[in-house]
């Protein structure tokens, strides 16, 4: 069975891309547009990572990606997925170690090349194996 | 020597107001300190129960929140009362703005609130200190906004309008909100009431402060449809020609030659004002603008033994720098004479020895040569002016750019990874290789949006930079590696002349690379292919010289100006280099010149060389 990725990400053209390459590499990827959905395709598919925007803002929904993480860690079924948080938004630290502390395993921003993005996937998805 | 006039009006009051705070501080700890008491009470001996409990718990919260709100007005009193500060002239529309911004960044509860401005252009400037002015409008924003939201179901606007009355430039805040309830109309500017009847001192303070200045701030109207507050300011400059006086204020405790002065002044068409102690001059002289200023030198002023007419001079020529001062006294010492010039007075005149004729005729005299300064003052600052709304125009569509670039970069970068990494499909070598120079391309506009944003992040005081000591030879030699194969596509060779010697500069290293990048980067991009780029590290002097070159067409000496220019340069007709390394250079300028206390500019060319030369210096470490 090939892992199963939710993808979280509110801006479609950025996100298609993603989709493309990681179907290519034969992952089963399912998308959220918005937090509530996100968390909700969480609970129902049970994907082995979930990737989250931390900006949740074109979709009108006030719950951003913080809050997505957030409530990933409070609810049981899926408290133990693998969680890696980007932003499209110029960081420096501070939103980094916000994402960090707030629940992600992992943070890349969203200029990342898509070598690394693959890499920090796959460590992600072996590490959540192993636990 | 400190401002004499302890015994002024306004800081009377402001000493009243202050007080009075500090009870109402009290008696809300008291209250807390009771409530706190009484649980515990009733926890020992077992009485309490739910109900009792939670009543408490309001009680502790609301005066503790009480109590910081009038900690918070203590504060704004203190500040708005010290006498340390300095005013200038205020642009009321710019401050309107800043304003309304600096409200909306705090205030959370404006969802749906239309802000509406409605700004005269070109309106005088203010005799207002700014900061007692950003209070009174945060104030009254603050009203206006518990205003309309008391009133959900109406489309909820809230008007800053800036106008004339009067001669006097009045801001009125207008809301469409329920309007303020009759029995609160008449304690409104009372310390201790507020809009909604609830304890407050924000309007009384606001007017306080406003007043100091010679301003007024009222309640033109409320009703059903809305209430308006105006304040009204003094300009900063008379409108001489607008009755065709000049407005004299004479300083003269000598009653009898104040009133033989004042005499023969009117009847020449000045208007006079008198003032006979230090306080009263000092309160004249902050809230009115004066074209002349006779000053006695020694004043018997027994409620203020040590001013005397120098400190007087001081102060009217800040508060009114285009003023013609003209001192006047039976006795005086050379050495007081050369202190009270100093001081900036415009000329002095001996009471014993000259008539009131020669007085009038040396004011003929002075006058046209202080209104041709105040001409040039006025030029130069409105100048100024226009200069820094156009930059921070250009700043604040260069930062909203910044971000909004950033989705559509974010889509392009991924999509030509999607591309490269096989998942649409093969592609020809050449498709591969003309997708990398995309790649690179976007790269490298992420890299100065971010340099952008990081700076502006740096200038607003969100980001500290972080200096360490550094080599900046290995740096530049790590630089030039990274360059290395950029410039092998081009078949350009990286010459690099360093010295043996180490280059210790104190520099944030991070920051600093990425006002390298551009520079390298730059000469790689505009030299010919199979060209050279020459990096040499001079160190001397107490200071460490890099010079950038390469074999390119080169910079025509007029354009090198717009290059290292702060902003983007419009101007269409600027060759091409400079319109793709503009950003990246200025960029690098920024970080060099403002936070690493070094030069950076172009060396000119001697004749027959070609190539552009790009230079920066550093201060070495000792």
């Amino acid at each position: 069975m090939p892992d199963k990725i939710l993808i979280i990400e509110d801006v479609d053209d950025q996100v298609k891309p993603v989709i493309q390459m990681l179907e290519y590499r034969r992952y089963e990827v399912v998308t959220a547009q918005n937090g509530l959905d996100g968390v909700a395709h969480a609970i129902k598919h049970l994907p082995d990572l979930v990737i989250v925007d931390l900006l949740l803002v074109e979709r009108g929904d006030a719950t951003d990606g913080y809050e997505v993480i957030r409530v990933i860690r409070e609810t049981p079924e899926i408290a133990a997925i693998g969680i890696l948080a980007w932003t499209g938004h110029f960081v420096r630290g501070q939103d980094e170690i916000q994402a960090l502390r707030a629940g992600a395993d992992d943070f890349v921003r969203k200029d990342v090349d898509f070598g690394l993005l693959e890499a920090r996937i796959e460590a992600l998805l072996r590490r959540v194996r192993r636990s | 020597m400190k401002r004499n006039n302890s015994d002024s009006l306004s800081t009377i009051e402001s000493v009243t107001a202050a007080t009075l705070i500090h009870k109402l501080v009290n008696t809300f700890r008291s209250v807390s300190i009771l409530a706190e008491r009484l649980r515990e009470d009733s926890e020992v001996k077992g009485t309490s129960d739910e109900g009792h409990e939670a009543l408490l718990d309001q009680l502790v919260t609301l005066t503790e929140g009480g109590q910081l709100q009038l900690k918070d007005y203590l504060e704004q009193l203190r500040n708005s009362f010290n006498e340390e500060d300095r005013i200038a002239p205020v642009n009321v529309n710019l401050t309107v703005q800043e304003s309304l911004k600096e409200f909306k960044l705090q205030s959370d509860q404006q969802d749906g609130v239309l802000f509406r401005l409605d700004l005269r252009p070109d309106l005088p400037d203010v005799r207002v200190r700014k900061r007692d002015l950003l209070l009174a409008l945060n104030n009254l924003l603050h009203n206006s906004l518990s205003a309309v939201e008391q009133l959900p179901d109406n489309k909820p606007v809230i008007r800053i309008k800036s106008h004339v009355i009067d001669d006097r430039i009045a801001v009125d805040v207008i809301d469409n909100g329920p309007g303020i309830p009759e029995k609160f109309r008449s304690v409104l500017f009372d310390a201790g009431a507020s809009t909604k009847g609830s304890s407050g001192v924000g309007l009384w303070l606001s007017r306080l402060t406003i007043r100091r200045w010679g301003g007024e701030l009222e309640l033109v109207s409320t009703g059903k449809s809305g209430t308006t507050f105006r304040i009204s300011l003094n300009r900063w400059e008379l409108p001489i020609t607008a009755r065709g006086q000049r407005r004299v204020l004479i300083v003269e405790d000598e009653l009898t030659y104040q009133a033989a002065l004042r005499y023969s002044l009117e009847s020449r068409g000045f208007e006079v004002t008198t003032a006979s102690t230090v306080a009263e001059a000092l309160d004249l002289i902050r809230t009115n603008a004066y074209d002349i200023a006779l000053l006695d030198i020694i004043l018997h002023d027994y409620d203020s033994p040590s001013a005397n007419g120098l400190d007087i001079a001081r102060i009217v020529r800040e508060y009114n720098p285009e003023a013609l001062i003209i001192m006047h006294s039976a006795f005086a010492s050379l050495e007081y004479m050369k202190e009270a010039f100093q001081v900036g007075i415009d000329d002095y005149i001996d009471k014993a020895s000259s008539s009131v004729d020669e007085l009038i005729r040396r004011i003929e005299e002075g006058l046209p040569r202080k209104l041709e300064d105040a001409v040039q003052r006025r030029e130069t600052r409105r100048e100024s002016l226009r200069r820094e709304r156009q930059d921070r125009f250009i700043y604040e569509t260069l930062s909203i750019f910044s971000h909004e670039l950033r989705g559509p970069l974010i889509a392009a970068h991924w999509n030509l990874e999607a591309l490269t990494s096989g998942a649409l499909g093969t592609m020809t070598s050449e498709q591969s290789d003309a997708l990398e120079s995309i790649r690179r391309a976007i790269k490298r506009e992420f890299v100065l949006l971010d340099t952008h944003l990081d700076l502006s992040r740096i200038e607003r005081g969100i980001e500290v930079l972080n200096y360490t000591a550094s080599d900046l030879v290995r740096l530049m030699r790590e630089e030039i590696a990274a360059h290395e194969d950029t410039a092998k596509r081009k078949g350009i060779k990286i010459k690099a002349v360093f010295p043996p010697d180490t280059a210790m500069v104190r520099i944030d290293v991070n920051r600093f690379r990425a006002a390298l990048n551009p520079l390298i980067d730059n000469a790689i991009k505009f030299s010919n292919d199979g060209s050279e780029v020459s990096v040499s590290v001079m160190i001397g002097n107490g200071s460490v010289e890099v010079h950038i070159s390469d074999r390119g067409p080169g910079i025509k000496p007029e354009e090198l100006d717009s290059l290292l220019g702060r902003g983007v340069s419009s101007d269409i007709k600027l060759n091409q280099r400079i319109r793709a390394s503009g950003l990246g250079l200025s960029l690098a300028k920024r970080i060099i010149e403002d936070y690493h206390e070094g030069q950076l500019w172009f060396v000119r060319r001697e004749h027959g060389e070609s190539g552009t030369t790009v230079a920066f210096r550093l201060p070495v470490q000792p």
